[in-house]
């Protein structure tokens, strides 16, 4: 699924977290995301909105997710034009 | 990256450089229970129009702000935050702040920056004590606080840019409800407040309603209800249409006739007394 572009899982119950994500993701909306970071080779230079409510995300791994986004002076990508809050 | 949600994510205790960030427009970190420290980053992240925070029951400080796209900033509920961020430079995009269960004590001097600020709501928050700056924000209009445990007005302080005592604000509606009011309360509204039109100071603990109360030119429309301590009514705003004193225990009967002699006196003079 190199391709994919919009994940968003609401209800499903997970034991681990994901091994693999694409990097053409530009929407990450995963409730309760079962892991306490994003996978290690996952690159979030494209992620628009990544929405994690209720996850395990701790300090350290937002402040690595943080670091891999920087440098990434990035545009709006089309599917975005038409939202409000995007 | 435009939008981040780390709402209810308990394992949060701090949130770290979001400089990598710059293209950030919304941030929602609620009821991160164990958040205590955001980093200074966050405070000039340009391109933020909403950040939300509500319900961060630890969080202790909030970084100085310098968010020009701010339209929305919500405080709520942060229990232990006891000082309201400075605001360097001026923020034009935010027209109402509610403030709910928080224990901010006192608003910067720099809270005028908000120059856009129409509404200021505040409900359970502890002794508040408001800056002189407010006379500085000509569009700030409504001030609207309930149940708060003491209320502090502005005065000048040391350090504090000068402000002219003769200018006024230009809030035109003032409520005042439940927030624990004594007698030593009214020489600031015709010093501070001296455009208010509609003052609400019900469930206050008040003895006298005093003569300056007079100086009130603008006031036509005040609410007394449920005071349950006052006992005198020494003086009427001259241009007062409507006034409530409904549920006030200790009237006395003098304070009953003065009111009712001021219904007489103005044809369209209305008034609730129970």
């Amino acid at each position: 699924m190199k391709n994919l572009k919009t994940l968003i899982i609401k209800k499903g119950k997970f034991s681990e977290g994901p091994k693999y994500l694409p990097n053409s993701l530009r929407v990450l909306e995963w409730l309760k995301y079962p892991s306490q970071g994003l996978p290690p080779d996952f690159r979030s230079k494209k992620l628009a909105i990544c929405k994690l409510p209720s996850s395990s995300f701790g300090s350290l791994e937002l402040a690595e997710f943080s670091k891999a986004s920087m440098n990434s002076s990035f545009s709006k990508p089309n599917i975005f034009n038409s939202h409000p809050n995007c | 990256m435009t939008l981040l949600n780390f709402d209810e994510c308990e394992g949060l205790t701090h949130i770290p450089d979001v400089s990598g960030l710059p293209n950030l427009e919304k941030v929602s970190f609620k009821n991160c229970k164990s958040l205590v420290t955001i980093h200074d980053s966050f405070g000039f992240l340009g391109k933020l129009n909403s950040l939300s925070a509500v319900g961060c029951s630890k969080l202790r400080s909030f970084p100085p702000l310098k968010l020009t796209s701010l339209e929305n900033l919500e405080l709520s509920y942060c229990h232990s935050l006891e000082s309201f961020p400075e605001i360097l430079e001026k923020m034009g995009k935010i027209t109402e702040l509610v403030l709910e269960d928080c224990h901010i004590k006192e608003l910067p001097f720099s809270f005028h920056n908000l120059t856009e600020l129409q509404t200021l709501q505040l409900r359970w928050c502890p002794i508040l004590r408001l800056p002189s700056s407010i006379v500085m924000m000509p569009k700030l209009a409504q001030i609207i606080a309930w149940e708060s445990k003491g209320w502090l007005f502005p005065k000048q302080v040391e350090g504090e840019e000068k402000v002219s005592s003769m200018v006024s604000s230009n809030v035109d509606c003032l409520v005042l409800s439940g927030c624990k009011l004594s007698d030593d309360f009214f020489p600031v509204i015709p010093e501070w407040f001296s455009n208010v039109k509609d003052l609400d100071l019900s469930r206050n603990n008040f003895t006298v309603l005093p003569e300056c109360i007079s100086n009130c030119h603008s006031l036509c429309k005040l609410t007394l209800d449920s005071c349950h301590s006052l006992q005198e009514i020494r003086g009427i705003p001259p241009n007062i249409r409507h006034l409530s004193a409904r549920y006030c225990k200790s009237f006395t009967s003098s304070c009953r006739s003065t009111l009712l002699n001021q219904v007489f006196s103005c044809f369209t003079f209305v008034m609730y007394l129970i």
